[in-house]
């Protein structure tokens, strides 16, 4: 697995390239790299920290991301459904599971939040 | 009327009592780095839900419908992502370096006085921005709900607001902003619940909408998914970038606040946008059935409330008078730490005294009123264009520079200018650009390009000295 130092800046510029490319010439690639900046983001609290459960956390996100847009996506032609898969697979359902995530994966006093500042 | 002068009362009792108590600049800029969880997610919140969310926010659902709702819709990942990407680091550099604003912050993680320079002018610029925004919607307010000037309400709002920032710092603003969440959350829910019933109830106005204006509901409204997708990744993404938003883990009393921060944030947001989906559902469907009729969209919230009664009047101007005072207050305090501490700092000067700092406010207060009674553009407008400047510069410094270790100062500099100029130059050309091709997003995806491109051509030329 490539170290920090190396795929942050590799991750950074694919997403950034991607979305210029997505948003000009190929906007059916936008979902994926929304979702990926999202997961990418958040993963940025991997670098330089011992956190058990982050990455299952981080995955989590990121088949949530995956079943959201890909059903908004099929649903775009349903006025009640399309607005109600929005509302709920997308903003109700997942209210309370992401910060309790968050405070699942938060490590321990013992653990310590090591930033990489030295 | 009289909610407007009880305010401007409690305003000064603020000054007042804030003015005894912000002595220092630990107690005027980090409101002493005492507060815990509930103070920081509530205010926090606050300062999140500007008079965007209860203005321009109905008014875009009134124009393309559920295409509006992808704004809000990352609410339940922010609060996490904020403490996971800049949240933990935030916290840890601020505890060790008594870090006070966040171009310090940029300053002493790059070791470079230009950086946190470009910043301070980054932060300065786009909270005149944000802050139009809140004037412009006190101004459509006012004109509307209490038939009088825009230019005097915007005014009287902003120098009241302005008064206790100066007065008190964060001292007095944190807690203003904790109380003015509160009743946010609590009023939106209520206006919200009130609009759909008195359209009807939930059944009846998507019956409406789906009869007379079925391109309002499905995923996407009438927005292109392009643009709703987009706007979703400037929205989630761009809590990381929002300086007000990043300042409030400044004022952290310890780490382990983190932990159930947010739970707190999201808690607090999700009660407060509901205002957006039930004034914008209930707002649309009376339009559709021409129960409403409005000259521009950005008066969809004011006839909404006209129609539910004085009451609602009541309640949602002190809720927007809440929304808009908390953002105020905290960007105004920003921007005097850009042009007092940050920006001296910079050219090697010592940080100028408090006296400054309250002046310095008071400036920017009438500055951004000015931009927003210049404008013509709407609210709704006006709000992602502000947010999206701050993502433009400051997401690759912010988010990069506290992760990756290579990123130099030359890079950080390059990012921040490049983000805000592609930006402002995209935002001016607006109407022409393709759906996905939100300005605030391109601006922050040339700025990653940039930083990381300059600093590894840069990688081995020697760092400047610590601020």
């Amino acid at each position: 697995m490539p170290s920090a130092g190396r795929a942050i800046p590799v991750i950074s510029c694919l997403l950034a390239g991607g979305f210029l490319v997505a948003a000009l010439s190929l906007p059916w690639l936008l979902p994926a790299v929304a979702g990926g900046a999202a997961v990418a983001a958040c993963a940025l609290a991997l670098s330089g920290r011992r956190r058990p459960g982050l990455g299952r956390a981080m995955l989590a996100i990121g088949v949530w991301l995956g079943c959201g847009f890909g059903g908004a996506w099929t649903l775009r032609g349903e006025p009640s459904a399309g607005l109600a898969w929005i509302l709920v697979a997308l903003f109700a359902l997942p209210l309370p599971v992401i910060p309790w995530l968050y405070a699942r994966t938060f490590p321990d006093r013992d653990q310590g939040v090591q930033d990489g500042d030295s | 009327m009289i909610v407007l002068l009880a305010i401007l009362g409690a305003a000064l009792a603020l000054t007042w009592w804030g003015a005894r108590r912000a002595r220092g600049e630990v107690e005027y800029f980090v409101a002493g780095r005492r507060a815990g969880v509930w103070l920081v997610g509530v205010a926090g919140t606050a300062t999140a839900v500007s008079a965007f969310t209860f203005v321009g926010g109905p008014a875009l659902f009134a124009a393309v419908g559920a295409g509006s709702l992808w704004i809000l819709l990352s609410a339940p990942l922010t609060g996490a992502l904020q403490c996971w990407a800049v949240g933990e680091p935030v916290a840890v550099l601020a505890s060790r370096h008594h870090v006070l604003t966040v171009p310090e912050l940029l300053g002493v993680r790059a070791r470079s006085r230009a950086v946190r320079g470009v910043a301070a002018g980054v932060v300065l610029l786009g909270c005149v921005a944000t802050l139009a925004v809140q004037a412009r919607a006190a101004a459509v307010l006012g004109e509307r709900l209490l038939g009088a000037p825009g230019y005097a309400v915007a005014l009287v709002t902003m120098l009241a607001t302005a008064a206790y920032a100066a007065a008190g710092g964060m001292r007095a603003s944190l807690p203003a902003e904790a109380v003015q969440g509160g009743i946010m959350a609590a009023a939106a829910a209520l206006l919200a619940i009130a609009a759909v019933v008195v359209a009807g109830g939930p059944a009846a106005v998507l019956t409406t909408l789906h009869h007379a204006r079925p391109d309002l509901l499905g995923s996407f409204g009438a927005v292109p998914p392009a643009r709703a997708w987009a706007w979703w990744m400037l929205f989630c993404l761009g809590t990381c970038a929002q300086p007000h938003y990043v300042q409030k883990f400044l004022f952290m009393r310890e780490l382990a606040t983190l932990r159930r921060l947010p739970a707190v944030l999201t808690l607090a947001l999700a009660a407060t946008l509901t205002v957006w989906l039930g004034l914008g559902l209930a707002g649309a469907a009376m339009l559709a059935d021409g129960r409403l009729a409005l000259a521009t969209t950005d008066e969809l919230t004011p006839g909404v409330l006209l129609l539910l009664g004085p009451w609602a009047v009541l309640v949602a101007g002190v809720a927007v008078l809440a929304a808009l005072m908390s953002t105020a207050a905290s960007l105004l305090n920003l921007a005097a730490a850009a042009v007092t501490r940050d920006l001296p700092a910079a050219f090697r000067r010592r940080p100028l005294e408090l006296a400054w700092a309250r002046g310095a406010t008071a400036c920017t207060a009438l500055a951004a009123t000015a931009v927003a009674l210049a404008s013509d553009r709407a609210v709704a407008v006006l709000g992602i264009a502000g947010w999206g400047f701050f993502t433009a510069a400051l997401l690759p410094a912010l988010l990069l520079a506290l992760a990756w270790r290579a990123a130099t100062p030359a890079g950080l500099v390059a990012a921040m200018v490049a983000g805000g100029i592609v930006d402002l130059v995209l935002e001016a050309a607006r109407s022409s650009l393709p759906p996905g091709l939100e300005p605030g997003l391109a601006g922050a995806a040339v700025g990653v390009l940039v930083l990381v491109g300059v600093s590894l051509l840069t990688a081995a030329a020697p760092a400047e000295s610590t601020p």
